[in-house]
């Protein structure tokens, strides 16, 4: 399905969100559906505190708790804490454990959250459907997604992404790296192989502190790169982060990847659609350029930001752009660092779709398709 | 300015000229031209097995057709000469004509993700398989069709005998029908894998279903060559099968070993893809139903193959070729005569400054008093190291390591003699009962305990760097990398390119702590603790005065039997040890015997060697239990 309604797309930030939030699912026809991480991250239970507070029992909840082998007994403690907040937030919310890797310790992230999001039951009265991605990983964030956008558009109802941000928060989290770089599920991209002319591959990584060896190992998968355009985030709330990125991959940028200064990629830490046209305008230009010469192929690695991933995630939609990624293995957090608490979250909401674009589309959107189907397993792939 | 060296992987080469200027012929002939079972490796499975960086990648790479026909129709480049040769001694060529048209298939985690699909498993590896061919026909025909050397039309396949029921489901011979079909096929099974919910296994597409099977069908190619007609055989070079799930490997494993089939295949894996009994058994163990190594397939092991020394030899006729091939690439050295690398990082051993030397003595002469050790005794020492240095071959006999040799064998000779009783009337000089003697262990051990004492280098020279790197090109070429970005300092100072042994030590030492920084895989921060804690309690029993594990320590030993429970366990330190060994943070020797035990020893990598300053001769350990591992590893 098109989106060329994101070019105009509804996006609120910070106390927006809250105006926002309070005047449209105060609304009492609203009934929503909140899909979100129920893991040790202390900003879990912020955007469910949020729409509780506004839509009371028209709230459920679909709360993911991602299983990763051995975690850190902490973390266990912090993720069973915000748990049992999200149940007394969303009373009759579903607490579903997503095993991140397989008993080989292949990562099966995608191909699990699919099957959850599947065989879960969404209530006919659902009008909106909200994934916060704040604390999920990429690896199911992004199939969620697209799974449930694609349920959205399809009943016509709305969308939102919903994210409270905290780059800082989101440095002092270290994440030890699986050691198998795929291909997010649902975003291997467009099979090339019938191409007569060559494929023109440009990887776009995502820079993010302590993920050097993540993206190293990206990196080698992809292979036969025509560039490497890395994303910094600028602007930032802290405006050297752009700085302390690139000297924290020197070694990458320059002996590794060769990247030209002139390819790097500057996307605002807090405005997801900056990402998203910025990524979109790459692709189209990019695609003018080498027309009947080569295939483009435009390679995200969305690995830090939420925020920017989120722009990631809808420039990969409508492009249909692959999304290469590794898991993590496991994470150490420390909640008492000072780093933790010394800056607020930035919030970001998004409408994706949904009846306030109907007029915006053409056609506009199915809110009275007859086959609209109603569960998941009616679809078809 | 880009330092070849640093980087580290073949994948981000992005054309092939530069690609065989800088690859290194010597992996074709040490695993594969010199493979007791040489003749078989184009009919029987091959299992390629080895570490991470150990160049499996640049060695499916520098043997694809596409490749092998770029540096044969350059014959009067001298790299492309050293290549053909190597290439003609591991059978790729005959006669100066390719032998083989062989094609790298990437086995990314596509393909384990067929596994994740809601099928029963023989359906799941029957998908996985034929994609895998499917892709190797087209990845075979791009190779053969590159740079328009010739046509699709020209190419034709040559069927396997008994095999024409089965040429239909391939699309026929013709290299079109063989293209249209494996396309067809290609794209049927991709919309599967890539689908986010997949379709009911009734609704499956025909042309993912219908029976494909190409590497059974196809015996040879026949294709244009220089103006005549050449016949070819096939390879397909599966690589990082290890991504696929055990029992997918299995699977696709026992059908690639049908013996039908006359289509080369080979399977690069890594060790860290085995479980840990097996990544400690080196390997040789991976589970594989009614199929017999050397009978049903072979293996070739880029490590532990062999015995280590040879291996270390080995190894270094590969480093020294491969840092020849990249230091003129230095862009600070390309207006230099460059003599080899190996020039570039000499033994000569360092020197003590005079007050260095001044303070050395005087703590020798007091360690001789704190030991009571007689003048005459002392002088009996220093006869019997002089006579050790004078007949040895090192050439590291500096005045300094003399005086450490006899501090050692004094504390040695206080040890021994410490259970004799005193005479109130004499000097106190009795023989010990176990005479004393000078040889390479004290002598190492001297060295090392100068390092201590006096900052004197320890790890310099081109032995030493291949040493620390574990046999490993990557870990190699990063070492030398930041040695030669030095060299590039020195280079722009005008200054001789050559670096002193203590700047050498330095900057292995930063680079080797910079590593471990680095070190991101599964449990990295439990091996890291680990070998920090195993490090500092082998460094404090190395610099014991009397030196009782010679060289010193760089191991612990855990005894067989409880090593052998612990890897059957399901335990997170088995985990943590596996990963530990596939990322070359320790090695394993198994069944080691000492003092009528059976030992298991984790050996330090060379990279923690040189970050804990510890020395890289094997052998000596501490003698320690899994429990105490589980403690440092915590």
């Amino acid at each position: 399905m098109a989106h060329d309604h994101w070019e105009n797309c509804v996006a609120h930030f910070d106390a927006q969100v809250d105006v926002f939030a309070k005047e449209y699912f105060s609304q009492a026809d609203v009934h929503c559906l909140l899909v979100a991480a129920a893991g040790f991250d202390p900003r879990s239970i912020g955007i469910a505190t949020l729409l509780a507070g506004h839509l009371g029992d028209r709230l459920s909840g679909l709360f993911v708790r991602e299983e990763r082998g051995t975690p850190d007994a902490g973390l266990v403690t912090l993720a069973d804490q915000n748990a049992e907040q999200l149940r007394a937030l969303v009373p009759g919310c579903e607490i579903a454990a997503v095993d991140i890797f397989g008993n080989d310790n292949a990562p099966v992230a995608g191909a699990r959250i699919a099957s959850v999001i599947r065989d879960y039951d969404i209530a006919d009265e659902t009008t909106d459907i909200v994934l916060d991605m704040t604390a999920l990983s990429i690896g199911v964030a992004f199939p969620a997604a697209r799974l449930l956008l694609d349920h959205c558009e399809r009943r016509g109802i709305a969308f939102h992404i919903m994210i409270a941000s905290n780059p800082e928060l989101d440095d002092a989290i270290a994440s030890e790296p699986a050691d198998r770089p795929m291909a997010v599920r649902g975003f291997a991209g467009t099979d090339h192989s019938d191409a007569a002319l060559e494929i023109s591959r440009i990887w776009v990584p995502q820079l993010a502190k302590g993920r050097s060896a993540a993206l190293t190992a990206i990196g080698r998968s992809i292979r036969d790169t025509y560039k490497i355009c890395p994303v910094v985030p600028f602007p930032a709330r802290d405006p050297r982060r752009a700085d302390a990125l690139i000297a924290e991959y020197g070694t990458q940028l320059i002996d590794e990847w060769q990247v030209d200064p002139r390819d790097l990629v500057y996307v605002s830490e807090s405005n997801p659609l900056d990402c998203y046209r910025t990524l979109s305008t790459l692709t189209k230009r990019y695609a003018d350029a080498v027309d009947q010469i080569f295939v483009p192929s435009i390679i995200l690695s969305p690995v830090g930001s939420r925020v920017m991933a989120a722009g990631a995630l809808m420039a990969a939609i409508e492009h249909d752009l692959p999304v290469q990624y590794i898991e993590t293995v496991r994470y150490d957090f420390d909640p008492a660092k000072p780093a933790v608490t010394a800056a607020p979250d930035m919030r970001v909401h998004l409408l994706l779709s949904g009846p306030a674009y109907s007029e915006l589309d053409a056609p506009p959107a199915a809110t009275n398709w007859p086959s609209a189907p109603k569960t998941f397993g009616d679809e078809p792939a | 300015m880009a330092n070849p060296f640093l980087r580290r992987a073949t994948e981000y080469i992005r054309d092939d000229t530069t690609f065989l200027e800088i690859v290194s012929p010597a992996p074709l002939t040490t695993f594969l031209a010199e493979h007791p079972r040489k003749a078989d490796i184009f009919d029987l499975p091959i299992r390629v097995v080895g570490a991470p960086g150990s160049g499996k990648t640049m060695l499916a790479m520098l043997a694809e057709f596409r490749l092998v026909e770029m540096i044969l129709r350059d014959p009067t480049n001298d790299t492309n000469k050293q290549l053909s040769v190597a290439l003609a001694g591991a059978g790729f060529l005959d006669d100066g004509k390719p032998a083989v048209a062989a094609v790298r298939i990437p086995m990314e985690s596509e393909y384990r993700d067929f596994w994740e699909l809601p099928y029963e498993d023989s359906v799941k590896t029957k998908l996985a398989l034929w994609l895998v061919q499917a892709r190797t026909m087209l990845g075979l025909l791009r190779g053969l069709t590159n740079g328009d050397h010739r046509r699709l039309d020209e190419i034709r396949f040559i069927a396997r005998d008994a095999s024409e029921a089965q040429l239909e489901q391939i699309g026929g011979l013709t290299a079109a029908g063989i293209r249209d079909r494996a396309l067809e096929v290609q794209r049927a099974i991709y919309s599967i894998g890539a689908s986010l919910l997949p379709p009911d296994i009734d609704k499956l597409p025909k042309a993912a279903t219908d029976p494909y099977q190409p590497f059974e069908c196809i015996q040879e190619i026949d294709i244009p060559w220089m103006g005549g007609r050449l016949t070819i055989k096939p390879l397909a070079i599966l690589d990082d099968v290890h991504a696929l799930h055990p029992d997918q490997f299995e699977q696709i494993f026992t059908a690639l070993a049908r013996r039908e089939i006359k289509f080369g295949r080979w399977l690069m894996m890594r060790l860290d893809a085995l479980s840990p009994g097996a990544v400690f058994r080196s390997a040789r163990s991976v589970a594989t139903h009614n199929l017999k190594p050397d009978r049903d397939y072979v293996d070739i092991f880029m490590q532990g193959g062999e015995s280590r020394d040879k291996e270390r030899r080995r190894f270094r006729d590969m480093a020294a070729d491969m840092a020849d091939r990249y230091l003129p690439r230095v862009t600070a050295f390309r207006n230099r005569n460059l003599p080899p690398f190996r020039r570039l990082v000499p033994d000569e051993p360092p020197r003590l400054s005079e007050a260095k030397m001044r303070e050395l003595e005087a703590l020798i002469d007091r360690d001789q008093r704190r030991f009571d050790v007689t003048p005459a005794r002392r002088a009996t020492i220093e006869e019997l190291v002089a006579g050790y240095l004078a007949g040895t071959q090192s050439g590291d006999r500096e005045r300094e390591v003399s005086l450490a040799m006899v501090r050692v064998l004094m504390a040695r000779y206080a040890n021994r003699v410490s259970d004799q009783q005193v005479s109130l009337f004499e000097d106190f000089d009795p023989e010990p009962r176990t005479p004393l003697k000078a040889n390479a262990a004290v002598a190492e051990a001297a060295r090392l305990h100068l390092q201590a004492l006096s900052g004197r280098a320890l790890h310099y020279g081109f032995d030493a760097l291949c040493d620390a790197s574990n046999e490993n090109a990557e870990l190699f070429l990063q070492l030398a990398g930041a040695l030669v970005a030095r060299m590039e300092t020195q280079a722009i100072r005008g200054r001789v390119l050559a670096l002193p042994a203590n700047a050498q030590q330095d900057v292995l030492r930063a680079k080797a702590a910079e590593i471990m920084d680095g070190w991101a895989f599964p449990f990295a921060r439990h091996v890291r603790a680990m070998v920090d804690g195993i490090a500092a309690d082998c460094r404090e029993v190395s610099l014991l005065p009397h030196a009782r594990l010679g060289a010193g320590a760089n191991a612990v030993g855990v005894l067989e039997e409880e090593m052998g429970k612990l890897l059957l366990a399901n335990d997170e330190l088995a985990l943590i040890l596996k990963y530990a060994v596939a990322h070359g943070a320790i090695e394993v020797t198994r069944n080691y015997g000492q003092g009528s035990k059976d030992w298991c020893l984790i050996e330090l990598s060379g990279v923690v060697a040189l970050s804990h300053g510890l020395t890289l001769r094997r052998g000596g350990f501490l003698e320690r239990d899994t429990d105490y591992l589980r403690e440092k590893g915590a």
